[in-house]
């Protein structure tokens, strides 16, 4: 198995498995909003590139390797054979992909750590979801279903714990719980921000919009453009302009 | 060798800065972050450009955006909304101002006394601290703030609460009122025309309720720096420190340095006692590190960063309360969507509050819509429906606390972010060992190993818990009372926004840090003065104009004690930051 192919193909399965997650916090008209029993006739996550925010948002965080990414996925690799990872030279299961990239000296995202933890997670609450539509077991699960996954990451058992703590360096063990944590409250607040944040409109370069940002249609927010104040002001309560000391 | 090093330009430091300076003093004030001395070429009023916690440019990280934000381990569901540059966080603050309970200060003999945090109150009386909450009033200055919509309908609901309006500073029962905000108030045409070529100044002053408080103010546009509307420090304290000689008799301007991160402080032994004598700092734009020693060191860098600078300087703590003790306020946010306009994305951040001394406060919140997309799906509470991690509680709000996800948020944006109004839950919470900065076992950076910040979510005390539902429940009646067709209690994961009280100042020498004058109790010559050295969290009130009173105490007694100085609060009358002569050596040196 080549590497190149394998980086390749589990960028491609992070990616699926992040468009599962931020389709659940902000579902739109596409497929995997669909999948999952909750769309919106209004553009949502994906329309608004939240997986590249979600990415961005693990993997910028530190810079890399992040400690715990390695860990996570040695722990998890064994876990993960059951899904399959299409590389151009056919398909492969995934603890064998796993297997040659954790032998390499590649740099192991923490996005694609957490992502095969989201799926690891997926598995449990449906086994069926090991094959499927999508790339990701994440991604073809119900609603219902993806709230389950999310909850075991928000508050991970401890034998999950022990699970990445058996490969995690002993300075290190302290943080996993929290850590997890951490990232299971991310999995909501990016998506969220990404799709109501004018990201994808702005021009840092220049300081200007690109264009009207879809996020502003659907908040009702600045329906004219960027303006330097509002008329607003509906004078003093009761009068009142100062207080007595 | 200088006469005082102030270690960060935030809320407390650039006070510091500008009082000494008017006495005359040679003072070295450090800035880790950027100085926007040009803030209209820099800024703007894109979310993502100013508040991405990656690369926004008021992320807590280097002035080069491309490089990192400084990392801080969070070893649970949370989230630091801090930001690093000249002026620190009141960059993105809302300027409310009111003053702190005086049921957190020593001396307090009410019938309410024993609802507040007792065992760490303040080390001195209320009345000691008012001549100073006097000054920063005058200075800043702070003013009663002007409604828009929003608070019209904010005001529609505390009405209903069966609370008085109150019509004084001080704050001595449950009550409501427009905000004290350090924020010029709208003259000309400000508040009253959408037109931009109307709204530049001298055509407009003052606030131009553009609500982009979270981006940075740059209102009116072509106003000098010190009459730009909101009075972050950089637009009021700094200033005033960067031409202290043109307007005190005495003044000496300060040095500044941005992009210089404190990385240790000196000391040495003399008269049988350990003594601060100087700082490294290291320049984030070139790696190059400085030293520069000085007679008196003063720690401003925050509740994170000074327990960070002194543990990796191997300073003394004895007690082990370095770091210990952090108050969040414990917030949490109560949400109404209604089907009349509330304009909620306009105006100031906040103009409106209650307060519930013994309890804490609410107080109004205005959001652009990523971070109302951010505060709408921030919690501990899971998914309702779904599950609640033990916790999604029920009350005066619809079913259980928690985040709106997929169909509900979609529906809540759809209403409009305008249709939307947020009350925030400011509580008084307790001062906690377990709430505390350590270091962190992730792998240092380039300013040395990184801190830990853990709050105790779960395990905070009986009081602090019963106060924010207390509180919570206020939000959602407020809220009905004005009309809310849906009320969503959200219960946020711990927000360190306001912070306070990790390198406290005490009674006891055997939970603090600081003595009662803010000076280091093993280590001479050494004083804090930022949220870090507050003795607890001021009772739920907005805490920066209590640093700032406090702060400018600390210069007071600095100067005191070791420039051989008098006293000058209250003797003095204070010059007002939108001083002419400071907007005429701004201009003239080109600052």
């Amino acid at each position: 198995m080549d590497i190149r192919e394998i980086v390749a193909a589990l960028g491609e399965l992070t990616r699926d498995t992040f468009n599962g997650s931020a389709v659940f916090v902000a579902p739109g008209p596409d497929a995997y909003s669909v999948a999952q029993g909750v769309a919106d006739w209004q553009p949502g996550a994906m329309e608004a590139q939240a997986p590249d925010y979600i990415m961005l948002g693990i993997d910028f965080s530190l810079r890399p390797p992040h400690p715990l990414a390695r860990p996570i996925a040695t722990s998890l690799g064994l876990a993960l054979g059951e899904v399959e990872l299409p590389l151009p030279s056919g398909a492969v299961p995934l603890d064998r992909a796993l297997a040659v990239l954790l032998d390499s000296d590649e740099v192991i995202p923490l996005s694609l750590a957490i992502a095969l933890l989201v799926n690891f997670l997926a598995m449990q609450v449906s086994p069926a979801s090991a094959r499927g539509s999508f790339l990701a077991p994440f991604a073809r699960l119900t609603f219902a279903e993806k709230a389950g996954v999310l909850e075991r990451l928000e508050d991970p058992a401890p034998e999950l714990v022990a699970r990445i703590a058996a490969q995690t360096p002993e300075p290190l063990r302290p943080a996993i719980a929290g850590q997890l944590a951490y990232v299971g409250g991310m999995l909501f607040v990016l998506p969220a921000i990404a799709t109501y944040i004018d990201w994808l409109a702005f021009d840092r370069q220049t300081k200007t919009m690109l264009k009207h940002p879809t996020s502003w249609l659907l908040a009702g927010f600045q329906p004219d453009g960027p303006v330097e104040g509002w008329d607003d002001h509906q004078g003093y309560y009761q009068d009142r302009q100062s207080v007595s000391y | 060798m200088r006469d005082v090093i102030i270690v960060g330009a935030g809320a407390g430091g650039p006070v510091v800065a500008a009082e000494l300076a008017s006495r005359g003093l040679d003072v070295l004030l450090l800035e880790a972050g950027a100085h926007a001395t040009r803030p209209g070429d820099v800024w703007s009023h894109f979310e993502d450009d100013a508040n991405n916690p990656l690369t926004g440019y008021f992320r807590f990280g280097p002035a080069e955006r491309s490089e990192r934000a400084w990392f801080r381990e969070l070893p649970q569901n949370s989230f630091v909304w801090q930001s690093a540059g000249v002026g620190g966080t009141t960059l993105h603050y809302y300027g409310n101002c009111p003053r702190p309970y005086p049921g957190a200060f020593a001396g307090y003999d009410r019938p309410d006394k024993n609802a507040y945090d007792t065992a760490h109150l303040f080390p001195f009386t209320y009345r000691e601290l008012v001549p100073y909450l006097e000054r920063l009033e005058a200075v800043l200055p702070v003013q009663t703030a002007a409604m828009g919509t929003k608070e019209v309908v904010f005001f529609s609901g505390a009405e209903k609460l069966g609370i008085p309006l109150q019509k004084t500073k001080d704050t001595v029962g449950f009550a409501y009122r427009p905000q004290e905000n350090a924020i010029l108030q709208p003259g000309g045409n400000a508040g009253l025309t959408t037109d931009s070529a109307k709204l530049r100044y001298p055509h407009a002053t003052g606030c131009t309720m553009c609500g982009h408080c979270f981006q940075g103010c740059v209102q009116p546009i072509g106003a000098p720096r010190n009459l730009l509307a909101k009075r972050s420090t950089a637009n009021s304290y700094v200033p005033m420190a960067l031409t202290a000689d043109a307007w005190s008799a005495h003044g000496r301007a300060i040095t500044l340095i941005p992009d210089a991160y404190a990385v240790r402080v000196h000391t040495e032994r003399s008269g049988g006692e350990p003594v601060a004598t100087g700082v490294t700092w290291r320049l984030t734009r070139t790696g190059e590190y400085q030293r520069e020693d000085a007679r008196v060191i003063v720690l401003a860098g925050g509740c994170t960063e000074n327990p960070r600078l002194w543990l990796n300087s191997g300073l003394p703590n004895p007690n082990d309360w370095v770091g210990r003790g952090c108050t969040d306020h414990d917030f949490d946010a109560v949400v109404g969507l209604f089907d009349r306009d509330t304009e909620a994305s306009k105006g100031p951040g906040s103009s409106a509050r209650c307060d519930f001394p013994g309890h804490g406060g609410l107080e109004l919140v205005g959001l652009p819509p990523g971070l109302q997309g951010f505060a709408l799906t921030f919690s501990d509470s899971g998914v309702p429906g779904h599950y609640t991690n033990g916790r999604g509680a029920r009350g005066a709000w619809d079913g259980p606390a928690g985040r709106l996800v997929g169909a509900e948020l979609k529906e809540a944006f759809r209403n409009g972010i305008n249709r939307m109004l947020m009350v925030g839950i400011n509580t008084d919470d307790d001062v906690e060992p377990g709430n505390r900065v350590t270091m962190s076992a992730f792998p240092a950076d380039e300013n040395g190993p990184v801190p830990r910040i853990r709050i105790r979510r779960r395990e905070r005390s009986r009081r602090t818990r019963a106060n924010r539902e207390f509180l919570a429940g206020k939000a959602a009646e407020l809220l009905r009372g004005a009309g809310a067709t849906k009320v969503y209690r959200i219960d946020w994961a711990p927000i360190l926004l306001h912070v306070q009280s990790s390198m406290r100042m005490g009674r006891s020498a055997d939970d603090s840090v600081l003595d009662e004058n803010a000076e280091a109790r093993w280590l001479k010559r050494l004083f804090i003065a930022d949220n870090s050295a507050l003795p607890n969290s001021v009772g739920g009130a907005n805490p920066t104009i209590t640093t700032q009173a406090l702060a400018t105490r600390t210069a007071e007694k600095i100067f005191e004690k070791y420039f051989q100085g008098d006293p000058w609060i209250g003797s003095e009358s204070p010059v007002v930051s939108t001083d002419p002569r400071i907007s005429q050596a701004l201009m003239d040196r080109d600052l």
